[in-house]
């Protein structure tokens, strides 16, 4: 049986941000990360670039190739945490194995949803989340010599396998429940930008569209069509199902531990059981803006995340700042970011829109604080002076809300922010 | 770890720091070469903003904690142990994570090639390009504990 000091189960980003934060405080504790896959931690977020064959596995990896050695981590991979017993600070692997932990971190991540869906596990039925999945959807495209292709789920991830099919010259269609692209991280007009974009490179959008059915090619099993609730029917060589993510929180479930979505978890990202603690997107962290814990599915929390929970099981004390929903986008060469609440949730917010050739920006106050953005093309730039607005609760008079919605510097800040700003103050 | 502090009051504008800088992060280092023949364009790390007769050069701060470094989705962006933030051009993928979480706005897009770019304190210099050729004494390079009359003529 095995001791570590600090064990990990999840071996990506959170999991890379607990890594470098222990190390800070604790050079000598013993610690080890369960894997469940392959590979070093690797950018999720760039797996389409396998596809079209920009990266490989290699030149996905997220850190150097020294990272583990120089951190003294043992990578105990590819295995699968299978149980934790708090009560006993023991992890079991799936081959048997116990791991026994003076501190526990949980950063499984996230796993893809399965909508009800008849035929959803046929085969050429492809999630989009790991390096497994684009592997074997590669290999099907070439073993079939695939050429049409529906991605079911008009979200980030569904997009990003959407360009990518085209680029390696598939013919692409969207399916979205929803009425628009994106809604989940865009405003109704950038959304419309996203459209025009795909539309404009041919890809066939159906926009508030269930699937209904993957129904197989005749005499096969493999998927030959999708079909929808409307009636149509769309042939396809392949079906891409990104319907959406869930937090993987069975291992702190069936421990015991308190799940509400993801694992609920307080300001030092502890858990309901002692010495346990969870980051990424398994757990449900702060949210500053909307003044509550709740799952925000995004690498940069994740990091945060791990970072904060890292530093609390080395024993150095720090809270959690608290994050909140924010996506840069890029597709066909466009790029759009949205942070906050770019959606006003409800009355008493007000928005204020600038738009021209190329170039859309939207900002959302609730009084004197900007709570939300959308930016899409060249507005994009120097946004986080946007986004640091928002995170530092900045007043804004009238006078500066025109001035920050026409250029983000510092001359658009009140004079004791952008001075705070220049010295480099948190 | 020492950074560049800009001083407000003595800054005219010139944009000196900007023309240097990019100089310094041209291949040629020649100044013709370096705004007229180079491709791809050679870009500045710093901004000057000004309205009237209020002026200053700005660049990155590279963070004790820097948030573009946490907020990166490929792992180009890192903090060396000389605490510089640097981005890694070969593992940038374009994504501007790094642009929507900077408060500094010290990121900009390199289209050319398609990357982050940003400061990187001028490696193998003992003092940055901006700092060396400002007329003014508008730009200091200092350690942040040295900064009490910075902040007293501001
Ligand atoms: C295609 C795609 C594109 C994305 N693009 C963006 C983007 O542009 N910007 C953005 O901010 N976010 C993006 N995301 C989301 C981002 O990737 C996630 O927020 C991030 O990866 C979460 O990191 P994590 O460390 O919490 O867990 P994950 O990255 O989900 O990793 C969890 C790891 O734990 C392992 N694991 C799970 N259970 C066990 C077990 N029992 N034993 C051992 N190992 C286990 C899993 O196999 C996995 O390797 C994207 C995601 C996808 C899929």
């Amino acid at each position: 049986m095995a001791f570590y000091d600090y064990l990990i189960v999840g071996n990506s980003v959170a999991a890379v941000g607990a890594v470098e934060a222990i190390r800070e405080v604790d050079r000598s504790g013993s610690l080890a990360i369960v894997g469940e896959e392959p590979h070093p931690a690797y950018s999720r977020p760039a797996i389409s670039y396998l596809l079209t064959g920009e990266k490989t596995p290699e030149q996905l990896a997220y850190r150097d190739p020294d990272f583990y050695r120089r951190m003294a981590v043992e990578l105990l991979a590819p295995r699968r945490a299978a149980a934790v017993d708090p009560a006993r600070r023991r992890v079991t692997l799936e081959d048997g194995a116990c791991l026994d932990y003076g501190k526990l971190l949980l950063a499984t991540g996230g796993r893809r949803v399965t909508p009800p869906i008849a035929g959803a596990d046929r085969p050429g039925v492809f999630g989009f989340i790991s390096i497994a999945d684009v592997a074997a959807l590669k290999e099907h495209i070439e073993r079939h010599q695939a050429r049409r292709a529906v991605v079911v789920g008009g979200g980030l991830i569904g997009l990003q396998a959407a360009e990518a099919l085209l680029r390696i010259g598939l013919t692409v269609t969207v399916v979205e429940l929803m009425d628009r692209l994106l809604a989940l991280n865009l405003d109704r007009r950038a959304s419309a930008t996203v459209e025009e974009l795909f539309r404009s490179h041919g890809v066939e959008l159906f926009l508030g569209a269930a699937a209904k059915e993957f129904r197989p090619r005749p005499g096969e099993e493999r998927v030959g069509a999708v079909a929808l609730a409307g009636g149509e029917e769309l042939p396809c060589d392949l079906v891409v199902l990104a319907a959406g993510v869930a937090p993987r929180a069975e291992l702190a479930r069936e421990a015991g531990i308190r799940v509400v979505k993801g694992i609920a978890v307080d300001q030092h990202l502890a858990t309901s059981a002692p010495d346990v603690y969870a980051a990424g997107d398994v757990a449900e962290a702060y949210d500053f803006l909307e003044e509550r814990a709740r799952p925000i599915p995004i690498w940069p929390n994740a990091y945060h995340e791990g970072r904060t929970a890292g530093l609390n099981m080395a024993g150095r004390e720090r809270s959690y700042r608290g994050e909140t929903a924010m996506n840069a986008l890029h597709f066909f060469g466009t790029p759009a970011i949205s942070v906050g609440q770019y959606d006003p949730p409800q009355e008493g917010y007000e928005v204020r829109e600038l738009a021209g050739e190329g170039f859309y920006r939207r900002l959302v106050f609730k009084g004197e604080v900007l709570v939300g953005l959308v930016c899409v093309g060249d507005a994009v730039d120097r946004c986080g002076v946007a986004t640091g607005c928002i995170r530092d609760r900045i007043p804004l008079s009238e006078e500066f809300k025109e001035k920050l919605l026409a250029d983000f510097r510092f001359l658009s800040l009140p004079e004791e922010w952008r001075r705070r700003r220049i010295r480099g103050e948190a | 770890m020492k950074r560049v502090y800009a001083r407000e009051e003595v800054c005219m504008a010139c944009t000196l720091c900007e023309v240097h800088c990019l100089v310094q992060h041209s291949r040629s280092r020649d100044l013709v070469k370096a705004f007229k023949r180079e491709r791809p364009r050679p870009l500045k790390r710093l901004r000057v903003e000004e309205r009237g007769p209020l002026s200053f050069a700005f660049q990155c701060r590279h963070c004790p904690e820097p948030d573009c470094v946490y907020a990166c989705v490929t792992g180009a962006l890192t903090k060396g142990e000389d605490g510089v933030v640097l981005v890694q051009e070969d593992k940038c993928i374009g994504c501007w994570t790094c642009i929507m979480a900077c408060p500094y706005g010290s990121i900009e897009r390199d289209l050319a090639q398609g990357v982050a770019s940003k400061c990187d304190l001028c490696p193998g210099e003992e003092i940055p390009a901006c700092v060396k050729n400002c007329p003014n004494d508008a730009l200091v390079f200092a350690e942040e504990g040295e900064l009490a009359w910075l902040s007293t003529t501001t």
